[in-house]
């Protein structure tokens, strides 16, 4: 995008249209607040109903016992004492500490395998459809037609290719010893499917990244007889730096907000994720635990905006 | 170099290597369509072997399951389904299309007391996560009489900052010379919105757009959460509760999958420059 390239000349010129505008209106007083209005107020108000208000309310919730329906009751920082006692999750008497535990602990499995896997194989493959001499955007938009669909939709079509009685893998491969992937191998398929699907959007940045870097940095490499090794811890992955922490930290943001693939494919008994706890506390079949469950979310949120500021600092970068 | 480059050995490994890799990736999309054009019957009576002749040479290949789950409106109503996702989709789109760029236009294009300071504090709740959100959001849209109605899959992505922060940056690559030069012609504000930067800002829309759809097509938890009707579901939040309606009837299942892709790859071959040009755009990448 060429455009692009003008960003931040414009504030200035804004401030000097307008004050020439005000200089030639008459009207200009009213006109200055309900004219802006018309165009941000829209927004505002959707901002205001269902981003701020929640916020607050959201958080005064994790300090009441609330069943979404009668009468709420503060009752302080006991959620928060309840689902962060560390001895009651480890000599397991209290079951609210358990699962924010165990749920918080397969988030952390979830993310921590998950967040290199999604930014290093679509690194790799950047780096050989780069090499490639025709044929890129063929591959680059094959590999990206997958991250279009739904976690539904993706986590169905795996358990189908992974089926133990007629899945195209077990009859292909395993046809005498089937395995059942969704009982023993869950995590590890959750992986390849995530990551089936997670690979395109970043491949995308990276192809950008890649074709971003002045070729003449690695002519002049080569005059220093430096080998494709050298070239690439000194040229291009300093290059990419930006990329490589942008899609990371967009990546750990992400996994940590993880729902969807363990809740469609399916996990092993007492294997959930943090964000399905949450889900099942307020929203369960059982009477609504609101308050616990935004304790628990209120503890999520404050783990992730450790990673949602750094995401706010690259932007700032940009803007 | 372009020619002959091309039948170098490592040339040529490299792209057997990931033309293979490009197989595995098509693979699932193909398997799941080839499975839907079976019947539910035919996974009972085939062994392995007919079945992936099948899948090679499809020639008793049907639509009637897919007829028959399209046409099904009780346990898993596909059709209705699909159709209020095409409804929430498309409403999201355009409204939040409509309601950022014009927050867009206020914030980089009039001038207004506080104009930096809301603006600032706007980017500010970006670092908020939006896991905080969900209970109270519940509520409120529960408090508004809209659980079970589309409305609640629309109205709150509304909300949104991000997408103004991404046209606001195009704005200012629009020379500030036309909007000038029609205000001093006496343009209202509206009017220089929307018939002189409006049409500039068309790529940045496609962006926004195809982001919100496939958004809002996608999603899955809220659905789930805030609607319990089955008739009201989305296609994607239909399809969670799907293994339990159709279990061993893999043919109807898969049909049923098939359905969800069909918008998403039509979008994707219609608009495939301006969903890469996305991505770059939304992670603040150059071209």
């Amino acid at each position: 995008m060429e455009k692009q390239n003008n960003f931040g000349s414009g504030e200035t010129a804004v401030a000097e249209v307008d004050k020439k505008n005000n200089k030639k209106k008459s009207t200009g007083k009213w006109k200055k607040i309900v004219d802006p209005l018309i165009f941000i107020g829209p927004h505002l108000l959707f901002f205001l109903v269902f981003f701020i208000i929640p916020f607050f309310f959201g958080i005064f919730i994790s300090f009441t016992k609330w069943d979404l329906m009668s009468d709420i009751e503060f009752v302080g920082f006991q959620n928060f004492a309840q689902i962060w006692d560390i001895k009651g999750w480890i000599n397991s008497t209290n079951v609210f500490a358990d699962k924010f535990f165990s749920g918080l602990k397969y988030t952390l499995y979830y993310t921590v395998v998950m967040v290199p896997l999604i930014v290093i194989v679509p690194l790799i493959f950047a780096l050989a459809i780069h090499k490639l001499s025709h044929g890129k955007k063929f591959v680059q938009a094959v590999l990206y037609i997958p991250s279009l669909l739904s976690v539904a939709t993706v986590a169905l079509t795996w358990r189908w290719l992974l089926d133990l009685d007629n899945g195209v893998i077990n009859n292909f491969f395993f046809k005498d010893n089937p395995i059942n992937f969704v009982k023993d191998y869950a995590w590890q398929s959750i992986f390849a499917l995530t990551l089936w699907s997670g690979v395109g959007g970043n491949l995308i940045i990276f192809m950008a990244g890649l074709s971003g870097i002045p070729q003449s940095y690695y002519e002049a490499a080569d005059i220093d007889g430096a080998n494709g090794w050298v070239k690439f811890w000194k040229i291009t992955l300093p290059e990419m730096s930006f990329q490589l922490l942008f899609t990371t930290v967009m990546g750990t943001i992400g996994a940590f907000n993880v729902f969807g693939q363990p809740y469609m494919f399916g996990t092993p008994t007492g294997q959930k994720v943090l964000m399905q706890y949450i889900q099942e506390y307020a929203f369960g079949s059982s009477v609504s635990m609101a308050g616990m469950a935004s304790a628990m979310s209120v503890s999520l949120g404050l783990i992730i905006s450790v990673f949602s500021v750094i995401q706010f600092r690259l932007m700032r970068v940009k803007d | 170099m372009k020619k002959n480059s091309f039948f170098k050995p490592s040339n040529l490994i490299l792209f057997i290597i990931l033309l293979i890799i490009c197989i595995m990736w098509l693979f699932p999309l193909y398997y799941i369509l080839m499975s839907a054009l079976r019947t539910d019957d035919s996974f009972r009576s085939l062994t392995f072997d007919e079945a992936f002749g099948f899948m090679l040479f499809p020639k008793d290949a049907t639509l009637e399951t897919f007829k028959a789950v399209w046409a099904d409106n009780t346990r898993a109503p596909v059709g209705q389904w699909f159709m209020n996702s095409l409804i929430v989709a498309a409403a999201s789109t355009i409204l939040e299309v409509l309601v950022a760029s014009m927050a867009a236009f206020g914030y980089s294009r009039l001038d207004f007391p506080g104009r930096k300071v809301i603006f600032g504090f706007l980017m500010f709740t970006m670092m908020i996560p939006g896991v905080v959100n969900l209970i109270p959001q519940y509520k409120i849209v529960s408090m508004l009489g809209l659980k079970n109605n589309l409305l609640a899959l629309i109205l709150p992505g509304l909300a949104g900052v991000g997408n103004i922060f991404l046209i606001r940056q195009f704005f200012y690559s629009i020379p500030k010379d036309y909007d000038e030069a029609a205000k001093i012609d006496g343009a209202s504000s509206l009017r220089v919105f929307y018939q002189i930067l409006l049409p500039q800002l068309v790529p940045v829309l496609v962006v926004v757009g195809l982001n919100t759809f496939l958004g809002s097509w996608n999603d899955l938890l809220w659905p789930i959460i805030i609607i319990e009707d089955t008739s009201k579901r989305t296609l994607t939040a239909g399809l969670s509760a799907i293994n339990g309606v159709y279990d061993r009837n893999y043919a109807s299942k898969m049909a049923a999958t098939v359905i969800s892709v069909i918008p998403v790859v039509i979008i994707f071959l219609v608009a495939q420059n301006f969903l890469l040009q996305g991505i770059s755009l939304s992670s603040g990448l150059k071209d």
